[in-house]
Formats: structure tokens, C-alpha cells, sequence
């Protein structure tokens, strides 16, 4: 398959900070990627790069065939950009808006069609100003699709959208990708990039930390599952730490989070749990998502996790 | 084409729609010339050879609104779109800076000349003044110090910094502009230094261009204000193009 997109040593500074820095990585045709990691991890700045919105210091990247900056033009046309900052000319409508982007593509898409695919059809007449944050944001993806793009840039498509707007949104990338378009887009909520993502790379201080299908990220983790519970009356850390099979113990107040490693291990330190005598509650064996990958490549911890690892 | 079009009648649209934007544009210049008519009628201006209170004020009124327009409603109208962020969505799509500068331009300028019609007909209707000149010429006096005040609103866009900076720079120009455009108080009375300083004023030479060719002078004797307003068309043209930036 001909990949959509490539990015070759690719580094941009603003100043003397290092926004992005020797970072290389192919997309694939027909794909979600992912660039996700923490604020300030460089992640639209990359984008920016990709959509030819900024210029890199280094290194080379290709969309579609293209040179983003020096062919940007021709690359816009066939290219569709949410924006993590945007906005609108004051007292536009609906459908106004989705109108003049249509128009300002060669290949004019269907400003209706486009209202309906994100469910805005009869918000036609209102003002874009009374937007609800969800149909505002829903508006600004009809902007991107309008007219048909190969490649679908989405920065931060869900930040401040309560949890509606986001399944909304969510389930308007897979329609995305289903009728074949590339996606690329960038999140910090590792959930997201679970449920949408092929592949996902990882960025942390402006360099690539890990790149990989969502399940191989979380399988290089090996066998490690979590047993969580919150305890009542005294625990001895030690103790447990001293359990076969457990890696890490951490604490968030009264919660306590057990990683263990091994089949059958989770199983036996709830076993041992019990028999210690403490009263505990709400146990739960979790299996690690992303963000256990991230925490674990990043170095980061968990806020508010006090206690040492083990 | 297409695109060029749609964005015209878009900005046209929404200019309608904004209160502030239909006030500074289309009524306040007729409500000045209102105000100014009901206090001197038509009594001739004793220092202007004879020539009507109205005939003498009505250009000066029109060259001020053109002054305002680029001081103010231009540059605030571009730089909120690049503040908010909303050039930097347009510059997202295959839109050339050149497309989106004509049209709002165009739109801009039809509201400058459609403010003007109003307010000469309020003058000649309402208060009695009657051009002289050839309706060619007040025009084309017109067009040009319009497109001056226009290009001078976006090249204090394409300089300066924000929305806000603009009002203090707006006021700094705006102040001294006006006193000594001849549009308030005659040159005339003026020392010759003061005079002389007025001489760089560009609303000077709109307002004189504005009245000679509303009152029947010949070209010739208004060569140097053609020339001023030009050298300002250009100049500020060529700042607002080359200095043009989608975002902050």
C-alpha cells in the first residue's frame, strides 16, 4: 500500500525551545494515526508541518506525493484540516460557512451532504455563535470533509467536549475512515487514541517515544494486569511487595494499585489479599491500556502517586 | 472565481448584519452632514470664495468617513479575524492571500461609496448643495481617496499587532489627521508651521481633492492632491501586501 504521508527527520524550533525534534515516522493509506502525548509534547506542531501551515527547520516530509510547503496549494485541495484554534467570521450561520469552504475547493463538494454527515442539517439557519461546544465542533469537521479530502487532519478533536460530544465525534472518524479517507489526528486522552487508532506514536519533548499498533504498544507491556482496591484499616506495603509476581505497588490515598506480572498472578495476590485480613473494597483487575504504555515510555507517573516503585 | 465570489457576498452579508459596522458606514456620516446642515444652513463661507457652507463642508464630511474607515473599521475588522483565528482556518483551504484581500476590499469599498451616496444625497436633497463639478470627477476624487483610506487600513493591519493596538494608533492618527485636514478649522488661520506640517497630512489632500472636484476645479490646480493620494494608495497598498499574515 502507498503510504499517505511521510515524515523524515523532521525538526522545528521557535526560538531556542526544540518543538519537535529528529522525528520520523510513514502513514499508510486509509489508516487512523495518532500523535498523541501530553500538552506541550510537539504534537501540532507536527501537524502543522504535515499540513503545511508551518515550515520545518529540517528534514523532509511528503502528503500525497506533495511537498506541503512549497506545494501547499495543490495539496490543500485534497487535504481537509480541523484546527485545534479556530474560528469563524463573526455572525456567520451554518450554513453559510459550510457553503463558502465548499467553494473554495476546486472539486466543490456538497455543502448539504456535508451538514447531514455530522447531523447539522437542520441547524442550517442558526447562527454559529449558539453553537453548543458538540455541534460547533461537529460543524468545524463538516468544514474539513466538505470537499471530499484523501487526508483528514483532526488537532485535539475532543478537548472540552462533555462525553456525548465526544462519542458523537468519535463515531464521526470511523464513518471518516470507512468511506476511505486517511485520518491523522492528534489527542491527548490515551482512551481516544485506543478507540479510534490503527497505529499510534507516542511523543513526549518532541521526539517519537514509541510507534506502533495500538495492541503491540500494549503488549510490549508483557503479561502486566492491575489489581486495584481501596482498603480499610492498616496495609503493610512490604508485605505486599513481597507477594511473587507483583512489580510495582502504588497508592492514590486510600486506593491502592497492585501491578503484577504472569499468568495466574493476579489471581493469587487477591488470594494472599484476603488472607492477610485486611478489609478491602472494590477490587478490580485491570488489564493496562495506552496510557500505562505512555506512563511507561514517558517515565511519567500518575499524579498523585506518592508511592515509590518497587 | 467561484471562490472570490462566495467570500464577497459572505463579507457583504455579514457587514450588513453588524450593527456597529452599518452605524460607522452608512448612517453616521448623514446624521454629521444632518447636524452641520441644521446649524449653518446654506450660508456662504465667507473665506471660500463664495461657495456654500454646504458645498464647502459636504466633501470634507466624506473624506473623513473614508479617513475613519481605514483608521479604524478596517484594521479592527482584520485583525479580530486574525485574532480569533479565523484567518488561520481560511488559510487551512487553497484560498490565495490575493482572493481573500479583493474581496474583502471589494466589499468594504461598496460600503464606503454606498455611505458616500447617502451622504451627498442628504446634503443636495435635504440641505440644498449643489455640485458643480462633473459627477466623473467627484467620483473619481472619490473612488481614489477611498482606496487610499482602504489600503492605509490594511497595511496598519498587516503591521500591527492586535485589535487592541489598533485603537491607540487609530487615535494617535486620527486626532491630528483631522485638525489639520482644513475639515475642521481653515488652513488658513493656521501659522505658517503648522501649515507646513499639514502639508504631509493625506486627509489634507482628500478633503481639498474631494472639494475641488465636487466644486468645479480644474484638474491642473488639484495635480499635487491626485499625487498625494496616490503616493498613499501605493504606498500603503504595497505594506498591506507584503506584510499580509494569516495568523498572530
Amino acid at each position: 500500500m502507498r503510504s499517505a504521508a511521510s515524515v523524515e527527520r523532521l525538526s522545528k524550533r521557535y526560538g531556542s525551545v526544540r518543538a519537535v525534534e529528529d522525528v520520523s515516522f510513514t502513514i499508510e493509506t486509509g489508516e487512523v494515526f495518532g500523535i498523541v502525548g501530553p500538552n506541550g509534547a510537539g504534537k501540532t506542531t507536527i501537524l502543522e508541518c504535515i499540513e503545511g501551515l508551518r515550515r520545518p527547520d529540517e528534514g523532509r516530509v511528503r502528503v500525497l506525493g506533495l511537498d506541503p510547503w512549497c506545494e501547499r496549494y495543490a495539496l490543500r485541495e485534497r487535504i481537509g484540516v480541523q484546527l485545534q484554534t479556530a474560528a469563524l467570521p463573526e455572525r456567520i450561520r451554518v450554513g453559510e460557512a459550510v457553503t463558502l469552504f465548499a467553494d473554495l475547493y476546486r472539486r466543490r463538494g456538497d455543502p448539504e451532504a456535508a451538514l447531514r454527515r455530522v447531523g447539522l442539517a437542520d441547524r442550517r439557519g442558526a447562527a454559529v455563535a449558539h453553537l453548543s461546544g458538540g455541534q460547533r465542533q461537529r460543524l468545524f469537521i463538516a468544514l474539513a470533509l466538505v470537499h471530499e479530502p484523501e487526508v483528514v487532519f483532526l488537532d485535539e478533536l475532543t478537548t472540552g467536549l462533555d462525553p456525548q460530544g465526544r462519542r458523537d465525534a468519535w463515531d464521526l472518524v470511523r464513518d471518516i475512515r470507512e468511506r476511505g479517507a486517511t485520518v491523522v489526528l492528534t489527542t491527548h486522552f490515551m482512551e481516544e487514541a485506543e478507540r479510534l487508532c490503527d497505529r499510534v506514536a507516542i511523543f513526549d519533548l518532541g521526539r517519537v517515544v514509541a510507534l506502533d499498533t495500538v495492541g503491540r504498544l500494549i503488549a510490549s507491556l508483557g503479561e502486566e494486569r492491575r489489581v486495584a482496591f481501596t482498603h480499610i484499616g492498616a496495609l503493610d506495603d512490604a508485605a505486599v511487595r513481597a507477594l511473587p509476581g507483583v512489580v510495582r505497588v502504588e497508592r492514590l490515598g486510600d486506593r491502592v494499585v497492585v501491578s503484577v506480572r504472569g499468568a495466574g498472578t493476579a489471581g493469587r495476590v487477591t488470594t494472599a489479599l484476603e488472607e492477610t485480613g485486611v478489609a478491602f473494597d472494590d477490587l478490580r483487575v485491570e488489564r493496562p491500556t495506552l496510557e500505562d504504555v505512555f506512563l511507561a515510555r514517558t517515565g511519567a507517573r500518575l499524579p498523585g502517586a506518592d508511592a515509590p516503585e518497587a | 472565481m467561484r471562490a472570490f465570489r462566495s467570500l464577497a457576498w459572505l463579507f457583504a452579508k455579514l457587514a450588513l448584519r453588524d450593527p456597529t459596522s452599518v452605524f460607522f458606514s452608512l448612517a453616521l456620516a448623514p446624521a454629521l452632514v444632518v447636524l452641520f446642515g441644521l446649524a449653518f444652513r446654506d450660508a456662504p463661507v465667507a473665506l471660500q470664495n463664495g461657495i456654500g457652507a454646504m458645498d464647502h463642508q459636504l466633501p470634507a464630511i466624506a473624506a473623513w468617513v473614508f479617513a475613519m474607515t481605514g483608521l479604524f473599521t478596517v484594521p479592527i475588522t482584520v485583525l479580530t479575524r486574525r485574532e480569533t483565528g479565523t484567518l488561520r482556518r481560511l488559510q487551512a483551504t487553497p484560498l490565495r492571500p490575493a482572493t481573500y484581500l479583493a474581496a474583502d476590499v471589494l466589499v468594504q469599498l461598496t460600503q464606503a461609496l454606498a455611505g458616500l451616496g447617502l451622504l451627498f444625497a442628504v446634503g443636495v436633497i435635504g440641505f440644498g448643495a449643489r455640485p458643480t463639478g462633473a459627477p466623473v470627477s467627484i467620483l473619481a476624487a472619490a473612488l481614489l481617496g477611498a482606496l487610499a483610506f482602504l489600503a492605509l487600513g490594511y497595511s496598519l493591519a498587516a503591521v500591527l499587532p492586535s485589535s487592541r493596538s489598533t485603537l491607540i494608533v487609530g487615535n494617535l492618527l486620527a486626532v491630528p489627521m483631522l485638525f489639520l485636514s482644513g475639515a475642521t478649522a481653515p488652513l488658513e488661520v493656521m501659522p505658517q508651521g503648522v501649515r507646513d506640517v499639514a502639508a504631509f497630512n493625506p486627509l489634507l489632500h482628500a478633503v481639498t481633492l474631494l472639494r475641488g472636484a465636487w466644486n468645479g476645479e480644474p484638474c491642473s490646480s488639484l495635480v499635487i492632491e491626485v499625487a498625494a493620494v496616490v503616493a498613499l494608495f501605493v504606498a500603503a497598498a504595497l505594506v498591506a501586501v507584503a506584510r499580509f499574515r494569516w495568523e498572530v
